[in-house]
């Protein structure tokens, strides 16, 4: 069968005024072949497009050409490919950290040539040559029971007629096309020259995926879980099927993500691994309907969508480099080499030029890769929004009348109770209210025993919603713009500031501060793209150096600092927390310049006003301090701790001012005993893109600080 | 300038003529796969949150299959209908909503407002199976038997 040919296919489409500034390398098109390129895109359907061109192809069986393996290999020498920044990006080779570059990812399976993670020349030589090696025949039965997830990284699983899985091998171009489809072009590759191949598996893949676009999905923060606080990152394939209604039918898409294949050891355990590397991290694929269900639902957590601007010819490769990674792992580093880093990674494997994985800082934090997607020019289409459970359920009770909202109090109780007083398609909205109510309340039991209490309620309370016969009206969309996270501040933070410090009663002496914040958030700072009532600090310093006594005051070495308010909703009530661990330098009457290592826990109640622009807390606080001027207590150990009531409020005007302060009154329970009263107040000013005004105040007993602030945040 | 080789023709050697794949069916896939495990209707203990696939948080899937072999679209509807289930229980109560659209859809039915509210007319009939290996069986009954929606895909 004669071979069509269908010269740019992709580039058709590159022309067509979508991305180019991502373009390195440029797909040709003759004249001849134009007409069927337009004819194919207007379509819209580029993969589904790219099926059938493959089903109309047979390759004519050439015999294997050494000469000429040899011939492109010595072109590539010739163009200096493997030093190309692409094909590095390909290999995801990065220059270590002493000096020699070497790929992130690892796994044998992942190169073709046994130096390949050191060698991108090595790696091209063998990738090319293995392109004229005939088709692999070899497929084994997998041992007895085995699941294609355990089938060996190199093969694909298939099912034989039998219906066992057997391990097939792949033939390097079936393995690796984004290696095969950028240098094949680079190198003006004769595909006449190859031996017959077949690449059922992946091909299978990509008719599967069938992606039109891509969306990066920012799963939001998520503070009760250390693990996830500082949110998620993946990639959503979109195939774009129209719905009919506003959203396409986005459940059926593909989402790709990269995430630690963790065992269920204890947390302690867990986060150690994850900071040291001692996980594999693997991209999975999935359909996005688990994600949706998992942080929109189980985890009550916002999804922000970023949809890109990648040109066809970039989105294909990227497919094809998505399946090449399938097979490829790399340690997982929670700070640096996480999700965030290697979903850019993967974008700047085919698109070099947006160095989408460059300047994410560390540590690295997927709201950083938001950031810097939106921050290339035409990358970024628009930004939608998937509300959590918890605010739809928001969204539903707001409008409500007193009344109403009493019935889905009532209902969530006695879900029976007759409905009284109010039309049917009131009673339709509390009946809806109350089953997300049900589902925000009972999320853990209606996984872990849905035959449970929290199931019979929640199927009653379905069944009489159903039997009023009224379909409900779509959720209006309703977008906090002001927590889109690309649009946060900065999470660097360094000020320097003057101070007044001292005895209350006696002379205050002038000094100078200096702070620093490795990340992220604190409840004073700017809170435009950050939830409003949450704090995340990790490594934050603070000292004061004090002119008359010339000396420095360590005012704060938080290692961590983490508080979730969360505003009390007679609904579904939650608990405000805060959690701090650090070095303190105390002066107060108990202990004056005593260098402690502190734990603090407080847990309480916050009150907001709706739009949480208000707040109240009030906790019962909690520190465990120690510290060689530490009285031994019982034991002997040089332990103190304190406790007390805690009561503070925090005020938010508008998006660029925030006030914020509390005082603790604490019963010292260690060798000195006695009450203590500590306070500190903050008022923060927005000034311009990045920088904040402050005004501090802080107070043991009778000692004070008082402090002028300029923070940059960067 | 130089003539290159064409895209097209590079990706048209990834297909070629399906000789091989002669009675494989698909399975299998080089993504990691996922962890859904394949026993039909038991609730999954599903890695959730994060950067990591933290296995001692529970997520719950009621996956009637396994792994990413199956795309969503290929899975079909019955899979979708174990994977959404609290959701789309919800969602036909409601006579609405996004998982009525997709599965929709992905029955090849012809209007999603009609499955809707046949669907939370037939509520009652469905939820007794709620907790079920059955339910998505109901689900698809509850298609299969209003011809007037036309379902292509419900098998």
């Amino acid at each position: 069968m004669a071979t069509p040919r269908l010269a740019g296919l992709v580039r058709g489409a590159a022309s067509r005024g979508l991305l180019r500034p991502a373009a390195e390398f440029v797909f040709s098109a003759n004249a001849l072949e134009s007409s069927l390129i337009r004819f194919f895109f207007h379509s819209g359907r580029m993969a589904l497009t790219v099926l059938a061109a493959w089903s109309l192809f047979a390759m004519p069986a050439h015999a294997a050409s050494p000469t000429y393996a040899d011939q492109l290999v010595a072109r590539a020498r010739t163009l200096d490919l493997a030093n190309s920044r692409a094909w590095l990006a390909l290999l995801h080779v990065k220059p270590s950290w002493w000096g020699k570059p070497a790929s992130e990812l690892a796994g044998a399976d992942f190169f073709l040539s046994p130096n390949g993670a050191t060698d991108p020349s090595a790696e091209l030589e063998a990738t090319v040559r293995a392109w004229f090696l005939p088709m692999p025949v070899t497929s084994a039965p997998l041992p007895g029971g085995v699941t294609p997830v355990d089938a060996p990284r190199d093969t694909t699983a298939v099912m034989d007629a039998r219906g066992r899985y057997v391990a097939a091998a792949q033939h390097a171009i079936c393995r690796f096309p984004a290696r095969f489809l950028f240098l094949g072009q680079q190198l003006e590759l004769d595909a006449a020259t190859l031996p017959p191949v077949d690449c059922p598996a992946a091909q299978k893949f990509l008719e599967r995926v069938q992606a039109q676009s891509i969306t990066l999905v920012f799963s939001g923060y998520h503070l009760s879980a250390p693990a996830s606080a500082f949110g998620h990152i993946f990639l959503r394939m979109n195939r774009n099927m129209d719905s009919g209604h506003g959203r396409s039918l986005e459940l059926l898409d593909h989402a790709v993500d990269y995430s630690a294949d963790a065992d269920a050891g204890n947390a302690i355990a867990y986060a150690i691994k994850g900071l040291v590397g001692a996980y594999p991290g693997t991209f999975h694929a999935m359909p996005y309907y688990y994600k949706v269900r998992e942080y929109n639902d189980f985890e009550s957590r916002d999804l922000w969508e970023y949809d890109l601007n990648l040109p066809p010819d970039r989105l294909l490769l990227l497919l094809a480099h998505v399946w090449e990674v399938g097979w490829a792992y790399a340690p997982y580093y929670y700070l640096s080499g996480n999700c965030a880093y290697h979903i850019m990674a993967l974008l700047d494997a085919v698109a070099p030029r947006l160095e989408a994985s460059s300047g994410l800082g560390w540590p690295v934090l997927p709201v950083n890769s938001a950031k810097r997607l939106a921050s290339i020019p035409g990358l970024l289409r628009q930004v939608r929004f998937r509300p959590s459970i918890r605010r739809q359920f928001e969204q539903r009770v707001a409008p409500m009348s007193s009344q109403e909202r009493g019935w889905v109090s009532t209902l969530i109780d006695e879900p029976t109770q007759e409905i009284t007083g109010i039309a049917p398609p009131r009673q339709a909205a509390v009946l809806d209210a109350a089953a997300d109510l049900v589902d925000l309340r009972y999320a853990r039991e209606l996984v872990t025993d849905p035959e449970g209490k929290a199931g019979r309620l929640r199927q009653k309370i379905l069944e009489r919603r159903a039997l009023l016969g009224i379909p409900s009206p779509e959720l209006p969309q309703d977008v906090p713009i002001n927590e889109r996270p690309d649009k946060g501040h900065d999470t660097y933070r360094v000020g320097a500031g003057a101070a007044m410090a001292g005895q209350l009663h006696t002379r205050l002496e002038p000094g100078a501060t200096l702070d620093f914040r490795l990340t992220m958030h604190d409840l004073a700072d700017p809170p435009g793209g950050y939830p409003s009532l949450g704090q995340l600090e990790f490594l934050a310093l603070r000292g004061t150096w004090l002119s008359h006594a010339n000396r420095l005051h360590l005012d704060r070495a938080d290692l961590v600092h983490v508080a979730s308010l969360q505003a009390f909703d007679a609904f579904a009530p939650k608990p405000s927390w805060r959690f701090r661990v650090g070095v303190d330098q105390r002066i107060d009457r108990l202990c004056t310049d005593c260098v402690l290592g502190t734990a603090q826990a407080s847990g309480g109640l916050t009150f907001a006003n709706k739009s949480k622009m208000f707040s109240t807390f009030l906790m019962t606080d909690m520190l465990v301090q120690t510290g060689p001027r530490v009285a031994p207590w019982h034991f002997k150990v040089p332990v103190g701790a304190m406790v007390g009531p805690l009561f503070g409020f925090r005020w938010q005007l508008g998006n660029d001012v925030v006030l914020l302060a509390s005082a603790a009154y604490r019963y010292a329970a260690n060798a000195s005993r006695g009450w203590t009263l500590g306070w500190e107040a903050k008022a923060r000013w927005l000034v311009g893109h990045g920088v904040a005004l402050g005004a501090e105040g802080t107070g043991a007993d009778s000692v004070i600080q008082a402090t002028g602030m300029a923070y940059l945040y960067f | 300038m130089r003539k290159l080789l064409t895209f097209g023709t590079l990706l048209a050697l990834l297909g070629g003529t399906n000789a091989y794949a002669a009675g494989y069916g698909s399975a299998g896939c080089g993504l990691g796969s996922m962890v859904f495990g394949n026993k039909p209707g038991i609730v999954q203990i599903f890695a959730a949150t994060t950067n990591a696939t933290f296995a001692s948080q529970t997520f719950g899937i009621t996956s009637g299959t396994s792994n990413c072999s199956e795309s969503a679209v290929a899975a079909g509807p019955k899979v979708f209908i174990e994977a959404n289930k609290e959701a789309l229980a919800k969602d036909m109560s409601r006579g609405s909503g996004e998982t009525i659209q997709n599965l929709s859809a992905l029955a090849g039915c012809k209007d999603s407002a009609l499955v809707a509210s046949h669907l939370q007319r037939s509520f009652q009939s469905i939820a007794p199976t709620m907790q079920t290996n059955a339910f998505s069986e109901s689900v698809l009954q509850a298609l299969r038997n209003d011809k007037s929606l036309s379902c292509s895909k419900v098998g």
